[in-house]
This record gives structure tokens, C-alpha cells and sequence, in this order.
């Protein structure tokens, strides 16, 4: 009995025998022992396995075009001829398969651009339990479930079919590779007193059927809800309240039940944003096989709330011609009552809050307001900013002056000695009971970069005017440190007094601060 | 009801009022009476803005709620009450707000959170740092290199900083209808070019009396100016 398919796209290959070996009846004696036997499929075969064949596999799709988001299920069957298998055919494993074949068929496990769906969703709205068959697939042991019994060429196939559901996740096309079947099988079994029915000989038969291309159509933009949250299939939605009447404050659940054949479990939630008259406090979400429920708490308003408006789920319906559809909850009356004796209608709020985590479940509680008000102007103002990226360079380059004058006296010690030399002159000449002499040679010294000792010379006129010292100013500088040293060693007073000797380097400063400048 | 009717009679709004007309379950009057203590400006504008949005939020206005929000987190950007309470208006919308966590994103986050004047601190010190650096590591080629970069950091946050505050005009707008068209200009009967729905974050480019051209990812267009909310 062949079931109508949906879309059977029926590529089919099977074992021949042209010139290799036949699987009808004994093998020829050149195909004879261990060898493995392939074919590339005949186009023109169709699904006709020819007389010879005692297998084949095909890849059937529900549909060959389908809709992002739109489950397409991919069946992969395989016949086999019973009694050929039942007498010649080898176990593969030494675990008994129901069906001594393999087949290998990678997109069972995973096929790109797609997300699996799981069994039970796939198998939504199919309630029939089938006889199961087990056969090796890929690496492991998998159960198909009998789908019809074929007759070809007088031969009668036992048709198996393994189902697996996928859901496109972008448009464009998908390649389904081919699957490869493969078996051995002998000419005749013979019985072993030890080892039991074991095969005379062995012969591998291996083939691939034809791989397939879905193609993927994008969900179009025109006409869509704004209600759409990604339903894509035909569904029915229902909505029910857990009680008719509710008290002012309490809340009561509505719940939205959505079944159908689709992407049932990958849409969003058809949650509203608002519902007039009511608080929505959240919402649950419960997932089967074949229904989805949207629980929501409702809280009303008011009392004057009387109606749960209906609620649009908006789908796009894959049903030629597909287009998209918005069905609506039917309006569900309720009676609000009125709060308890001894409650206050202001006060039901506060009770129902009762039930909110803020910053978790619910948005933070109001802030106090009462503070005097702020500047509103959110801009600082323009010399602020001036103000602010300015000082940075004017600090750095302050520091980058002060780091380079440190520098500078550490590798010039005597010049830092000549710089200080008037500053040293002022202090030595405050303190009491100071050698004038001293201090003035010490001056000397210091600007002329010398030991101050070296001052105290009978050709110190000749050696300040060489320093660039005017001849006047050289002849009364060594006078006076002459004078005053003559004085302090033969025991009498100086004729020179402190202001002299500071208007001497007053003057003998200028001359070298000029002199300086010049350089 | 009876308070707001009071308030307006009497020219004044009670933020004390507004709050208990808010804790009674009356949202509406409450958000009203904010909206006038918003007006008179003699209080906090940024609670009075956050305690509008929670006033929107019970209503179920909650693209109404996001704008105020918005504008709340504006004059406190560092606020994290205001920022759950704007993210769970937009999850109400059907908008993503899942956190991304990387690290530049965590960065860009907390340097969002800064208000302008901590913007500008930030600036400065980095600069300061950068600078003195450049200064005292004179002999250090690889920590100069870094410390160059600190100041053209500090540089490009203070040169986008005087943009934004007073170079760019443009404002940022929050869509409050449940869908706006975008049309090529300010004409219902220019092609349409998309569409935005609630609680889509636009930049507003420029508005005549009755329509705006705003700016979003996926291009600019013209909307009538009831559809966007001003963050100002």
C-alpha cells in the first residue's frame, strides 16, 4: 500500500549489478569473495530498482521550497528486499540489526543553516505508535519505522523511513548530501559447530542515492502584523482566565494557548506591551509538543474594568497562498469587586505591590523630588572646559623648566657657584663680626670660577681685566681687596666700609649679569 | 484626581500629592502631576523625570516610559535605578536588552554613565597624567609613546566632548508610537523608506513645525514629529 506523498522526491539508486555482480540469486563466480562493488546511480532509474536490486535509499522532503522559520521534515528511507536479506545478507556488527544494512548520512546529526527541532516537537499532532526496525546509521544503531511495502518489478520492498524535522534559520538554499547505503551478503551460509550459521563467502555492496537542494524564501516584508513575533506555520490561539470575578487589588491569570503545526517553540511570546485596564506583573511560558501556553497576571485598574480585550497573534501562514494572518482572542468579560471591608480603594495598590521585587521583578520605586532644583543646563560652561585642559600644559611645563634648570646646575656647579656669588656676598657681609676681605674675594672668586684664595695676588687687576672686567673697575676691585687684606693682617682698621664694598659688586654684578646676557 | 484638579486651580504642584496618587495606584493623575512639577522646574528634574517613567511604566506606555528614562538618565547618567527600570521598559517592548559584557562594551558603559562635567575630570586628569609623564620620562622611549597616546586620548575625548555639548545639534529622540513610517520628506505621500517601532533610539537631524528628519542605522528619513520623543 504506497501512502500519497506530500512531495515525494523519490531518488532512488540502487544496487545493479552491471557488470560487477547481481544480488538476484547467487552472485556471479567473477564478483565472488571479499570486494566492495559501486555504482554510481542511474539517473533514468528513477525509482525503479531494476530487476536485479535488492536495496535502495532515497531522501524525501515534505516540501521542496519552503519559508525561513518553516519546520521542513526530511525523511530518509531505504527498501530492502526481505527474503534476499533474510537469506544472504550479513549482520554488519555483533549486535543483531532488525536490517543488516548501513547507512551513512551525515545531515541526520546536524544540517547547516538549520536548527534541529526535537523529536517531540517535530512529531506534534502525530499521536501513532509504528512497529521499529532497527539498522546501523553513521556510526551508531538507529530504529526506522515501516512506512509501506513497495512492489517493483514483481519484487516486494520493505520500505523503512527514519524522520528527522529541521528549521531554516536564513534564506537562500540548502544542499542535502547524498546518503550511502551499504551491506554484504553471501552466496550461502553454512553451519559451523562452533561458530554456528556463518557465511561461505562475502561480498561488500556499497552506493549512494541523490542528494537534494531545499530552497529557502525569505518571509516577505509586505503585509506584515505588527503583532508579528517570527510564527511562522498555521496555528489556532485560545485564551482562558483562571476566574470571572476578581477582587480590586488581587490578580488573576490569563493564559494563551497557541497550537498548530509550526515553529511552534522558536517564536517570541505574543506577550502584549499593554493591556487597557490592566497591570501586567509577567508573564510564564510553558512549552510542549503540541501546545504553548503564555501565562500572564493580570492585575485591573479599576473597578469600571470590566473586559479583557482580545489579543492579536499575528503568524505568517505557510498554506498556499502564504501570506500573513492576525487572529484574535475572543473578549473575555470579568467582574472586578470591590476590595474588602476595611480596605481603602487607595490602598490596594500597596497591597499588590506587595508582591514586586524592584530591581529584579520590577522597576525601582520612585526617588524623593523634593530638593531644591538643579542647574538644568547639563553643558558646563566654555571657560570650564578652558579652564580645565589648560593648567595641564602649564604645569607640565613648569615641571619640564624646573627638571631642566636641575639638570642644568648639576652638570654646572660653578656656574651655579658664579649665579649665587652676590646672594653669598650679601649673607656673609650680614653676618657679624664678618671678614669683608674674605667675602669680597670669596665674590670674586666665585665669578671668575676660581678658588677664592686665587684673588689675594699682586696681578689680580691684570687677571679681572682679562675676564672682561673694564680696566677702572678691575684697578678699584684689587685695591680694595688689597686694602682689605692689608688691613686685617697688619692689624688696622680698613678704610673701606661694607657700603663701599657693596656698591663695588652692586657694580661688579651688573658687569657680569650684562656680560652674561651678551653671551 | 481631586488633587490634580486642586494643583492646576491653584497654579502649584505637590510632588508629595503626585507621589501619593502613584502609591494609591492612580498613574495617570500621578504622571499628570509630576508633568506640572516638571513644568514649574522648582524641583529635581531628573527624579521628577524618573518618577514620570515609572508613572508610564504602570500604565503600560512603556515607549513613553523609555523616553522618560532617558531624559532622566541624562541629567544622572550614572544612575543604575533609572538604567534597569529603562531596560525593563524596552524588554517590555519586545526590545534585546541582553548585556553585552565585553570589555570594550563594560568600558564604553561606564564611560556613558559619566555626566559631562565627570566627562570633562576625566579628560583633564588623563591629560595631566599624560603630560607630566611626557615629562618626567623623558628617557624612556616606550612609556613616552604611551603616555603621547594617553594625551591624544584625552585630546579626542575633549575635542568629541565640546562636539557633542556644543558643536552637534543634533538630539536624541525615542520613538513613543507603536510604528513610525520614515518617508523620503516631510510628505505622507513620499515613498516610504522604513519603519521604526516603539522604543527605537533615533538622532534628530531637523524639525519644521510638524514633521522631523531623524537618523538610524539603517538610514535617515522624515517622520511626523508626534511619533518621537525629544531625550532634551
Amino acid at each position: 500500500m504506497v501512502k500519497k506523498p506530500l512531495l515525494l522526491l523519490l531518488l532512488c539508486t540502487l544496487a545493479t549489478s552491471a557488470g560487477a555482480y547481481t544480488c538476484h540469486g547467487a552472485p556471479p563466480s567473477s564478483a565472488a569473495g571479499a570486494g566492495l562493488q559501486e555504482e554510481e546511480p542511474d539517473p533514468a532509474a528513477g525509482s525503479r530498482p531494476g530487476e536485479e536490486g535488492r536495496a535502495f535509499v532515497e531522501i524525501a522532503v515534505s516540501r521542496e521550497a519552503c519559508f525561513v522559520q518553516e519546520p521542513v521534515a526530511l525523511r530518509l528511507r531505504f527498501g530492502f528486499h526481505a527474503p534476499f536479506f533474510r537469506d544472504r545478507v550479513i549482520q554488519p556488527f555483533q549486535r543483531r540489526l532488525d536490517v543488516p544494512l548501513q547507512i551513512r548520512a551525515d545531515w541526520i546529526d546536524g544540517l547547516p543553516g538549520t536548527m534541529p527541532l526535537q523529536e517531540d516537537q517535530a512529531r506534534a499532532g502525530s499521536s501513532e505508535e509504528k512497529e521499529r526496525w532497527s539498522f546501523a546509521l553513521n556510526d551508531g544503531v538507529a530504529e526506522a519505522t515501516r512506512f509501506e511495502d513497495r512492489i517493483i518489478e514483481g519484487r516486494t520492498f520493505v520500505v523503512l523511513e527514519i524522520e528527522r524535522s529541521y528549521l531554516p534559520l536564513s534564506p537562500g538554499s540548502i544542499e542535502i548530501p547524498a546518503p550511502r547505503l551499504s551491506f554484504s551478503f553471501t552466496s550461502h551460509f553454512r553451519d559451523d559447530l562452533i561458530s554456528g550459521r556463518v557465511p561461505a563467502d562475502r561480498h561488500e555492496v556499497s552506493f549512494t542515492g541523490r542528494s537534494l537542494s531545499l530552497a529557502i524564501a525569505p518571509l516577505p516584508l509586505a503585509g506584515r502584523p505588527p503583532e508579528f513575533a517570527g510564527a511562522v506555520g498555521r496555528f489556532t490561539v485560545e485564551a482562558e482566565i483562571d476566574r470571572a470575578v476578581v477582587k480590586l487589588g488581587e490578580t488573576l491569570r490569563l493564559s494563551l494557548h497557541i497550537e498548530g503545526q509550526g515553529n511552534l517553540h522558536s517564536f517570541a511570546p505574543p506577550v502584549p506591551a499593554a493591556l487597557a485596564g490592566f497591570h501586567i506583573f509577567g508573564s510564564m511560558d510553558e512549552k510542549n509538543a503540541k501546545r504553548r501556553t503564555i501565562t500572564l497576571d493580570l492585575a485591573p485598574l479599576g473597578k469600571e474594568v470590566s473586559l479583557i480585550p482580545a489579543i492579536p497573534f499575528a503568524f505568517f501562514d505557510t498554506t498556499r497562498p502564504a501570506r500573513y494572518r492576525t487572529l484574535f482572542t475572543r473578549p473575555i468579560a470579568i467582574r472586578v469587586a470591590a476590595p474588602s471591608p476595611g480596605d481603602s480603594v487607595e490602598s490596594w495598590w500597596s497591597t499588590l505591590s506587595g508582591h514586586l521585587q524592584p530591581g529584579k521583578t520590577d522597576i525601582h520605586r520612585l526617588k524623593p523630588v523634593l530638593l531644591p532644583a538643579e542647574i538644568d543646563d547639563l553643558r558646563p560652561p566654555p571657560f570650564l572646559l578652558l579652564g580645565m585642559l589648560l593648567p595641564p600644559w602649564i604645569l607640565a611645563f613648569g615641571l619640564l623648566w624646573w627638571l631642566r634648570a636641575i639638570e642644568r646646575d648639576r652638570n654646572d656647579p660653578a656656574g651655579v657657584r658664579a649665579r649665587r656669588a652676590a646672594a653669598a656676598f650679601r649673607r656673609d657681609i650680614a653676618r657679624q663680626g664678618a671678614d669683608l676681605g674674605s667675602a669680597l674675594a670669596e665674590y670674586l672668586g666665585a665669578r671668575l670660577r676660581c678658588p677664592a684664595a686665587a684673588m689675594i695676588a699682586p696681578e689680580l687687576p691684570v687677571r679681572l681685566a682679562d675676564a672682561g672686567l673694564p680696566r677702572g673697575l678691575s684697578e678699584r676691585s684689587a685695591f680694595m681687596i688689597t686694602e682689605l687684606t692689608e688691613a686685617r693682617f697688619g692689624g688696622r682698621a680698613a678704610s673701606i666700609d661694607c657700603d663701599a664694598a657693596g656698591a663695588l659688586v652692586l657694580e661688579l654684578e651688573q658687569h657680569f649679569l650684562g656680560e652674561e646676557e651678551r653671551r | 484626581m481631586t488633587a490634580l484638579l486642586l494643583a492646576l486651580i491653584m497654579g502649584l504642584a505637590d510632588p508629595v500629592d503626585a507621589e501619593a496618587a502613584y502609591s494609591s495606584g492612580r498613574f495617570a493623575d500621578a504622571l499628570d502631576m509630576y508633568d506640572t512639577v516638571l513644568a514649574e522646574g522648582r524641583h529635581r528634574n531628573d527624579a521628577v523625570l524618573f518618577n514620570m517613567g515609572n508613572c508610564a511604566f504602570r500604565l503600560g506606555r512603556f515607549a513613553e516610559a523609555a523616553l522618560y528614562y532617558r531624559r532622566s538618565l541624562l541629567r544622572m547618567p550614572g544612575d543604575g535605578e533609572a538604567a534597569f527600570n529603562l531596560a525593563l521598559a524596552e524588554q517590555r517592548l519586545g526590545m534585546d536588552t541582553r548585556p553585552d559584557d565585553s570589555f570594550g562594551s563594560s568600558t564604553l558603559k561606564w564611560i556613558d554613565a559619566l555626566s559631562p562635567l565627570e566627562l570633562l575630570l576625566l579628560a583633564a586628569g588623563l591629560e595631566t597624567l599624560g603630560l607630566v609623564g611626557l615629562v618626567l620620562f623623558r628617557r624612556r622611549p616606550m612609556l613616552r609613546l604611551a603616555m603621547a597616546i594617553v594625551i591624544l586620548l584625552s585630546l579626542a575625548g575633549a575635542v568629541r566632548l565640546v562636539h557633542s555639548l556644543w558643536l552637534d545639534d543634533a538630539v536624541e529622540g525615542v520613538v513613543t508610537a507603536r510604528e513610525i513610517t520614515l518617508h523620503r520628506g516631510p510628505h505622507s505621500e513620499l515613498d516610504v523608506l522604513f519603519t521604526l517601532q516603539a522604543g527605537e533610539r533615533v538622532r534628530v537631524m531637523e524639525m519644521s513645525d510638524r514633521w522631523m528628519r531623524v537618523e538610524q542605522a539603517e538610514g535617515s528619513g522624515w517622520t511626523e514629529r508626534a511619533g518621537v520623543g525629544l531625550v532634551e
